[in-house]
């Protein structure tokens, strides 16, 4: 096979962390050539914000925007528990079965140009400090082998770059500068949450968003539709594809291919990645990979390295510590929604623009190691056109459907909540021992385990949930759901965690593979911890952008090898 | 788009559920009783009003129709309910008064979750639902009268 044009660099996927390495490594005089295997979105064609049916509408999903999984029998449900279940009042229970059930596809992603924060709400979050501290804190967990002082200019600079809108207060997140844009006003939804957290002693505060809160850079402020994970129309939302991607081709030096799944990747005998295999068309080619950057995301990120085992590599590749595809964690989330009389125009405003990291430390939740954020999520869970209504809030038909549809709309009261994810031994991602794609490749197969900490976690926050939304003045819940019995990923993380030891990770603190000098894993599938809650894109950004100035500068210490 | 939308929602429906409806044996198209059977049950889901129109004002009836014509068991389950309302022990579904149609109606809506009444309910209530809002002829009465987009909701806000 005939091997192509050398690249400086190849990177292999173009999502929070692929671009924003492709983007760093561009500015810093290197030709990349960025792999992507999903398409490329056209935000005027492909997004329906305009089109009355709009609400039908969730993120698109064209040919190749859904890489395939596979999900191992998950959980038997404890009915000691059953106050975590989920539910809403038109359909009841939504799970009849006695285990826990995948939520639709059960991991949310998009492959495309820009990856999941094509789709992501945009928060946009600095790691708890002490959230990378976990095992030499409290004992549980792991530690992040470097600090958020490491972080933190990278932070900045990507805050920039995206055009993050926040206030000033950020409690234990330090900052060196100022975001760049103003926070965003609060919705009608988000100021009752405000104003009913105060009396139980909740902090809530404008959440840091990716969304501009003023035209910056090209692109114009947000217009308030609610809808930011149908997909952003007009590109205020900082998605990779109208931040980084974008920059990069500025440079001239980056080459994007879309609709082109990498299918394996080959490492010498001495440990170099030399080469990598990918699909163009119905045509395999081969391309030399000086420097290969894989960000594929936690789940196919170790898929790849685990199908491209060999000879001199049997556990497949950056797997000498037997550490790729563990660890992985999964987003444990809860949200509760509410009727509030009185309220209304819960449907406008900017998707999660308010949140309380009040519980976010990792022992600021009384009893359990591991914290959580809650945020507002009357936009972000669908609660802006009168189908969730009529689907979810309101039972029944006839005359009672239509008015209660009516008098409804724009009273809906959400409150959503992330909390850390620890790491635990029945909770992997492993190749698929039967099921292939259309390539004969093992589709990654996921196995997650709910411990008794991540239950009590959800206990603390459906709680907590329900104390604020009486306090709001909810009448009653119409809908409740949560990680307890919907696997529902869309944060994911661990499964080639970064570390110092090569024999317990699978990265250095620069994202270098410990046995490959030449690859570097820029994705949240390095993440040693999830955090208590925060959403990972401007972490896995900063990660990346690091990532790429070790590898410009040539700066980075010699990988402690180890024999393969 | 909205043809792959609604037939994931069916496919969602009868995924893993104890009903089985089998596709095999839908093999005929709907006649003037069931097309009429189907309409009155979809007036009841979604009657008219001063404000909107019905779900066959809207023409909810010819969009699920057209989806069961790729979508073999939601066609089945369309055929079996329309049977089950026209043997209810009197007149047929469309000849009984609005009242006894809303009783007939609401107690299939409480009826055992793996017989067929109250599986068809669910299935069509969900998918006329999804079809009738996406008709802006349906908002009279809310606080919308547009698309979420190109305008947005600018504040201020209430």
């Amino acid at each position: 096979m005939a091997v192509n044009k050398r690249f400086d660099a190849v990177v292999v996927g173009s999502g929070a962390g692929g671009a924003a390495a492709a983007w760093r490594l561009c500015e810093k005089g290197l030709h990349v050539l960025l792999l992507e295997a999903g398409p490329r979105f056209d935000p005027t064609r492909d997004y329906t914000l305009s089109q009355p049916d709009w609400e039908r509408h969730r993120f698109p999903e064209p040919p190749g925007s859904q890489g395939k999984i596979s999900i191992a029998p998950l959980d038997r449900l404890d009915p000691a528990d059953a106050d975590l279940r989920s539910w809403n009042r038109v359909v009841g229970t939504l799970v009849r079965e006695e285990t826990r059930q995948a939520m639709g596809p059960g991991y949310h992603h998009v492959q495309g140009v820009g990856g999941s924060t094509l789709h992501f709400v945009g928060e946009s979050h600095r790691m708890h400090p002490d959230a990378m501290k976990l095992r030499s804190q409290h004992g549980v967990g792991c530690d992040w082998p470097i600090d958020y002082a490491d972080l933190e200019p990278y932070y900045a600079l990507c805050e920039n770059l995206v055009g993050v809108a926040g206030p000033p207060d950020q409690g234990a997140r330090w900052r060196s500068t100022s975001f760049p844009l103003p926070a965003h006003p609060l919705s009608p939804p988000a100021q009752r949450l405000v104003a009913a957290g105060r009396p139980l002693g909740m902090h809530w505060q404008p959440n840091s968003r990716a969304a501009l809160s003023a035209a910056y850079d090209g692109r114009p402020a947000c217009n308030y539709c609610g809808n930011c994970n149908r997909g952003c129309p007009i590109g205020d939302k900082g998605s990779a594809d109208v931040t980084f991607i974008r920059k990069g081709l500025g440079s001239g030096r980056l080459t994007l291919k879309p609709a082109s799944p990498v299918v394996r990747i080959r490492a010498t005998a001495s440990g170099r990645i030399d080469t990598l295999d990918y699909l163009e068309g119905k045509t395999i080619r081969r391309i030399e990979t000086p420097i290969l950057v894989l960000a594929a995301g936690a789940v196919q990120s170790p898929r790849l390295l685990l199908n491209s085992h060999g000879r001199h590599y049997r556990k497949g590749l950056a797997n000498g510590s037997g550490q790729v595809g563990r660890n992985f964690m999964e987003t444990l989330s809860w949200n509760s929604t509410g009727l509030v009389p009185g309220l209304a125009q819960s449907h406008v405003g900017l998707q999660s623009d308010a949140i309380c990291w009040d519980f976010n430390a990792p022992d600021a939740i009384p009893g359990l190691i591991g914290g959580c954020r809650f945020n507002s999520s009357t936009q972000e869970i669908g609660f802006t056109g009168p189908i969730a209504y009529a689907l979810r809030a309101i039972s029944g038909f006839g005359k009672q459907l239509k008015d209660g549809v009516r008098a409804s709309f724009g009273s809906a009261l959400s409150v959503g909540a992330i909390a850390e994810f620890l790491p635990n031994e029945e909770t992997f991602v492993e190749l698929d021992p039967q099921k292939k794609d259309r390539l004969g490749i093992p589709l990654p197969r996921l196995h997650s385990h709910l411990s008794r900490q991540e239950i009590e976690r959800l206990k603390f926050m459906a709680s907590q949930s329900r104390r604020l939304l009486k306090e709001a003045g909810a009448t009653e819940l119409v809908e409740e759901f949560g990680a307890w019995d919907h696997f529902s990923a869309t944060h994911v993380f661990g499964t080639c965690r970064m570390g110092n030891d090569s024999l317990a990770s699978v990265v250095d603190p620069h994202c270098r593979s410990h046995e490959h000098s030449n690859l570097y894993i820029t994705d949240a599938s390095v993440f040693p911890s999830s955090g208590g809650g925060e959403s990972p894109s401007l972490t896995i950004h900063a990660l990346a952008v690091r990532a790429a100035d070790a590898i410009a500068s040539g700066t980075v210490l010699p990988p402690s090898r180890r024999g393969v | 788009m909205q043809r792959r939308r609604l037939l994931k929602i069916v496919g969602a429906f009868f995924l893993g559920q104890a009903l089985d409806i089998a596709p095999a044996l839908a093999a005929t198209r709907p006649g003037a009783r069931e097309r009429a059977t189907f309409a009155a049950f979809l007036d009841v889901l979604l009657p008219g009003d001063t404000l909107s129109g019905s779900a066959t004002e809207l023409r909810v009836d010819e969009q699920l129709w057209a989806l069961s014509d790729t979508e073999a068991r939601f066609r089945r389950l369309l055929e079996l309910g329309c049977q089950w309302l026209n043997m209810t022990g009197g007149p047929p579904f469309t000849e009984l008064s609005a009242l006894q149609q809303n009783a007939v109606v609401g107690w299939m809506s409480t009826s055992d979750w793996d017989q067929i009444p109250r599986r068809f309910y669910e299935l069509v209530r969900q998918t006329a639902v999804e079809v009738y809002y996406s008709d802006p002829a349906a908002w009279h009465g809310l606080p919308i009268d547009r698309p979420p987009q190109p305008l947005g909701y600018l504040p201020p806000w209430q």
